[in-house]
């Protein structure tokens, strides 16, 4: 399995970081409550291992077995899927939270388009800033929800893609709903992205001519 | 050369890609300035000691607020018992309102990152002027 740099680490953070920042003002207005957000955790793993590390969390509280992921896929100048996780019960809380919210003048959709909305603004605030940092033109599809068994769900991930790396977790105001950033890419788009990290390293010392991590 | 004073501004993020694009803006407008890196509030408090036993006063400080431990917030009120005058400016790529107010309410200036040349000549205006105001 290859490793991340040190550097490399701290400037995928740095973006995830970034684009979460982004997103978590705009989720924070939406639902009335401060999102607060952990440090980025970087890492490469194998599918295999991070299904492993969600499956031993949901064994300890079976609440979290059954989870909703929020996907979209992307391709251009890097290929993969990015997605956000909740446990079930937090993703139709966090609903409820818009809900309340907006009163009776609410739309009341069903929670999973909602959580389409505000889990593509999360991801493509993060896909953004990785595509505004290494200069990578990145076409994302819509997004789409589903709900399911953890293994089930996440087990069926980023086929052909062995390689992910994880991020970032939130949680939001006193109710402790939290969430993961996860970034599935394949090979091909692992080396690509590690290439634009470190150009964009380079780079990040001469501040007039790069847009900054 | 810069004309400017030099200055000591304690520089304090856990990301080293941040803090290499700090020093680099600061470093084109004050290039005479004395940075000091560090990477979490434990960083900035040794680095304050060692600064304190050369007889070296922070002028100002840049702080992140999203670190492993101490986050900026505390570290901040830490720091401003030492430095009561020199201006604090907490950096972070979190930009809710919630946490720019709370910034706002304890005095300490905000800065949404990433930082830009626009908004590290903001910062150097606050630290002249802080430091004119206490001649």
């Amino acid at each position: 399995m290859q490793e991340l740099a040190e550097d490399q680490r701290d400037l995928i953070a740095e973006m995830m970081n970034l684009g979460a920042g982004k997103a978590a003002a705009g989720l924070g207005e939406k639902i009335g409550e401060e999102v607060l957000l952990s440090v980025p955790n970087v890492y490469l793993a194998s599918r295999q291992a991070v299904v492993a590390d969600f499956l031993s969390r949901a064994s300890s509280e079976p609440s979290r077995r059954r989870l909703i992921v929020v996907m979209e896929k992307f391709s251009g100048g890097l290929e993969g899927e990015a997605l956000l996780v909740l446990s079930a019960e937090d993703g139709r809380s966090l609903a409820t939270l818009q809900q309340v919210r907006e009163g009776s003048g609410a739309d009341h959709r069903r929670p999973a388009r909602f959580l389409a909305e505000i889990g593509g603004a999360v991801l493509n605030s993060c896909l953004g800033e990785f595509s505004e940092a290494l200069g990578l033109e990145i076409l994302i599809e819509p997004p789409v929800v589903e709900e399911g068994d953890a293994a089930d769900l996440l087990l069926g991930l980023g086929e052909g893609a062995d390689l992910l790396f994880v991020s970032l977790a939130f949680s939001v105001g006193r109710r402790s709903l939290a969430g993961h950033l996860l970034v599935v890419l394949d090979r091909r788009s692992i080396g690509d992205f590690l290439a634009g990290v470190d150009s964009h390293l380079v780079r990040l010392s001469c501040p007039s001519s790069v847009p900054p991590p | 050369m810069s004309e400017r004073e030099r200055r000591t501004i304690l520089i304090i993020d856990d990301s080293r890609a941040a803090r290499l694009n700090t020093t680099a803006h600061l470093s084109q407008i004050c290039d005479a300035w004395n940075l000091i890196e560090g990477a979490c509030g434990d960083d900035a408090l040794a680095r304050v000691e060692e600064l304190q036993a050369n007889g070296i006063e922070v002028d100002a400080m840049l702080l992140d607020i999203n670190m492993p431990g101490m986050d900026g917030f505390e570290l901040a009120v830490r720091l401003r018992s030492k430095y009561p005058h020199a201006p604090i400016s907490l950096l972070s790529a979190n930009i809710q309102k919630p946490v720019q107010d709370r910034a706002a309410s304890l005095g300490y200036h905000f800065i949404a990152k990433p930082l830009s040349a626009e908004k590290t000549a903001e910062f150097v205006a606050i630290v002249e002027e802080a430091h004119a105001g206490t001649r």
